[in-house]
């Protein structure tokens, strides 16, 4: 089933061209404002501070990834799907807590999976979506432009599905870290995601790659919880946003 | 204000220590718009600006003091301190901006590089290569200095090892002094203390009599009020009230020569234009040193696409926002940013990897290691939000 996108991709481009690197400079700008906040001198600072670094960032990265344009986008994928694989011990660990306190009103097995079906359910709307827009081009436009309006809808439903994914994924972090920084995040990675590739080499070598960068992530993410514990909280709490 | 003059090549060199802050270019264009006979004027204010900039975050109370002021304006952006300084910021910036495009448009100056560099028997457009790699890393402070160096290797054979209390530019300069003496060949490389290294001296001997007398002499009162003006001296902000407010003026102040001396420099940029139109022939030792200012500002540009230069300078201007920021904080920011900036010149400088092996990238800022520290970074910090288990599930 997941060979399927990545034929997909291979046969259709994504487009518009620029869709991708603009995506990759709203979500650098985005994501280094976040991450500014984080940092204790630019906290607290006025915004434009971090709006103008943020800003510079991402212009810096654009040249970056039209020269790197494959290691750009396997660092940025790669790291999404590194965090997948710890998203993965989450989901496991949001069992655990849901099934100990399945009496308690709000928190409990219900409410766990009412957060999780809404989030697949929007998921499921925005991949609805955009098959409907893809057939509607198809009928109502000419046949020369069926090819282009597909390829639309296919890089609609791939950028749509992949910021309510990411987003979905690192929700969890919102608090800890500013809501700019997971956003930012998430829109950075549909970026490099949308950036075609070009060839089914770089594509099925990004691929087993991905597999590996989830593994690591998982057993990462297995190896800190079993080593630390309830520790990661005072550590979560000691980097995050005061 | 003469400390040092030098007798290199029939010339006379005079390195004045000019504590008004932000880049010596700016003397450096004054000098050539007035046209002072008999030398060139190398005005060493950028040097001196970063580490007054330091010497004035060190009073305690100040940020404080800073704050009160700021709560006691109202919200308006146009009045509030922090929306001053970040216009302030932006004029500058606009300044720096038009600096890089004058420069470019003004000369051609690869040639006269490579010429200067045939003449001295040195690769010099490899050397400016390296220092335009190593501007890029530690500091916007001393972005023009390792240039005025290369230039005088080759008007003099003669390397200048300058001296100031900044870390990072500590770094870079001894950087660029190996950098210099290896591969540019200099047979003499000079040390220089200049700026306020010599203030700190100073201070340090002020400050021994300060503890054994009780309190600062009279010939210290008076050369506050003096130096004060001349932007020179907050190093005197830790030992008594009295030079507290002094000092605390001279912060404003500060700020102030800042916004002038941006007037100055874009009066200058206009007329060296000027100048240069009306002659284009004009071929003086400080032209040639100006056309090799150029040609270090083009071969960056030659090399790096305009969205990284305005990228590095966002970022850089970011960073050097008037702002309330500890002493110890931003040391921790020049040394980490030295750090990448060491990894970026000894890369390019000693082992150059892209020389040897074509298919090897060249990197052009420091800012390409940036990005993946940035991108772990992120990871790194979500990884351990991700598990913080103890929290209710959401």
């Amino acid at each position: 089933m997941q060979a399927l996108p990545l034929l997909l991709s291979w046969v259709l481009d994504f487009v518009p061209v620029w869709l991708s690197p603009t995506l990759l400079f709203v979500g650098g700008v985005t994501l280094v404002y976040g991450l500014l906040q984080l940092h204790e001198t630019y906290h607290g600072c006025h915004p434009l501070r971090r709006l103008v670094m943020g800003t510079g960032f991402a212009l810096v990265y654009l040249p970056f990834h039209r020269r790197f344009s494959f290691v750009s986008v396997l660092l940025l994928a790669l790291t999404a799907k590194y965090l997948e694989g710890v998203a993965a011990v989450r989901f496991y660990q949001k069992l655990l807590y849901a099934a100990k306190n399945r009496g308690t009103k709000g928190n409990g097995l219900h409410s766990f999976v009412r957060t999780r079906v809404t989030f697949k359910l929007l998921g499921v709307l925005v991949t609805v979506v955009a098959v409907w827009a893809a057939i509607y081009y198809l009928l109502a436009h000419d046949a020369t432009t069926v090819g282009y309006d597909l390829a639309v809808g296919w890089t609609v439903a791939t950028a749509g599905g992949s910021i309510v994914g990411l987003t979905y994924k690192l929700q969890g972090t919102v608090g800890k870290v500013p809501r700019s920084l997971v956003v930012g995040f998430a829109v950075t990675i549909t970026g490099a995601e949308l950036h075609n590739l070009g060839t089914l080499r770089a594509d099925l070598l990004l691929f087993g790659l991905s597999g590996i960068a989830y593994a690591g992530g998982y057993l990462v993410a297995v190896g800190l919880w079993y080593r630390y514990g309830s520790d990661l909280q005072a550590l979560s709490n000691a980097i995050s946003v005061a | 204000m003469v400390v040092v003059e030098a007798n290199v090549r029939g010339g006379i060199f005079v390195i004045v220590p000019y504590c008004v802050p932000d880049m010596g270019l700016v003397g450096f264009l004054a000098s050539e718009t007035v046209g002072l006979p008999n030398g060139f004027w190398l005005i060493v204010g950028g040097l001196a600006h970063g580490a007054t900039h330091i010497e004035g975050e060190r009073y305690e109370g100040f940020e404080d003091e800073l704050a009160a002021t700021a709560e006691q304006l109202n919200s308006n952006p146009f009045t509030s301190k922090q929306s001053s300084a970040a216009f302030g910021s932006i004029v500058d910036l606009v300044a720096y901006v038009l600096l890089v495009v004058v420069y470019v448009a003004v000369f051609s100056p690869r040639e006269i590089f490579a010429e200067l560099g045939e003449f001295a028997g040195v690769d010099l457009l490899s050397v400016v290569q390296y220092s335009t790699v190593s501007q890029l890393g530690p500091a916007q402070h001393v972005v023009y200095f390792p240039v005025y160096a290369v230039s005088l290797v080759v008007l003099g054979r003669l390397a200048f090892l300058f001296v100031v209390p900044i870390v990072s530019a500590v770094v870079n300069s001894v950087i660029f002094g190996l950098v210099a003496k290896v591969a540019a060949n200099a047979p003499l490389v000079v040390v220089v203390p200049v700026g306020t290294t010599l203030y700190a001296l100073h201070r340090g001997e002020r400050h021994l009599r300060f503890v054994l007398a009780g309190r600062p002499s009279r010939y210290e009162l008076h050369t506050t009020r003096v130096k004060a003006w001349l932007g020179a001296d907050a190093s005197l902000s830790d030992i008594g009230d009295y030079v507290a407010e002094r000092s605390t003026a001279w912060t404003r102040r500060l700020r102030y020569l800042s916004h002038v001396e941006t007037v100055v420099l874009l009066v200058g940029i206009a007329g060296l234009s000027v100048r240069l139109r009306h002659d284009p022939g004009l071929a003086t030792p400080v032209v040639a040193l100006a056309r090799a200012v150029a040609g270090e500002t083009s071969l960056a540009l030659e090399r790096i696409p305009l969205p990284t230069v305005v990228g590095v300078l966002l970022v850089f201007h970011g960073r050097s926002f008037v702002d309330t920021t500890s002493l110890g904080t931003r040391l921790q920011d020049r040394l980490f940013i030295t750090g990448i900036g060491l990894v970026s010149v000894g890369m390019a400088a000693v082992v150059n990897p892209s020389r040897y092996f074509d298919w090897l990238p060249t990197v052009w800022t420091v800012f390409d290691y940036l990005i993946a520290v940035y991108v772990l970074i992120v990871a790194a910090n979500l990884t351990v939000h991700l598990l913080d288990h103890a929290t209710e599930v959401r």
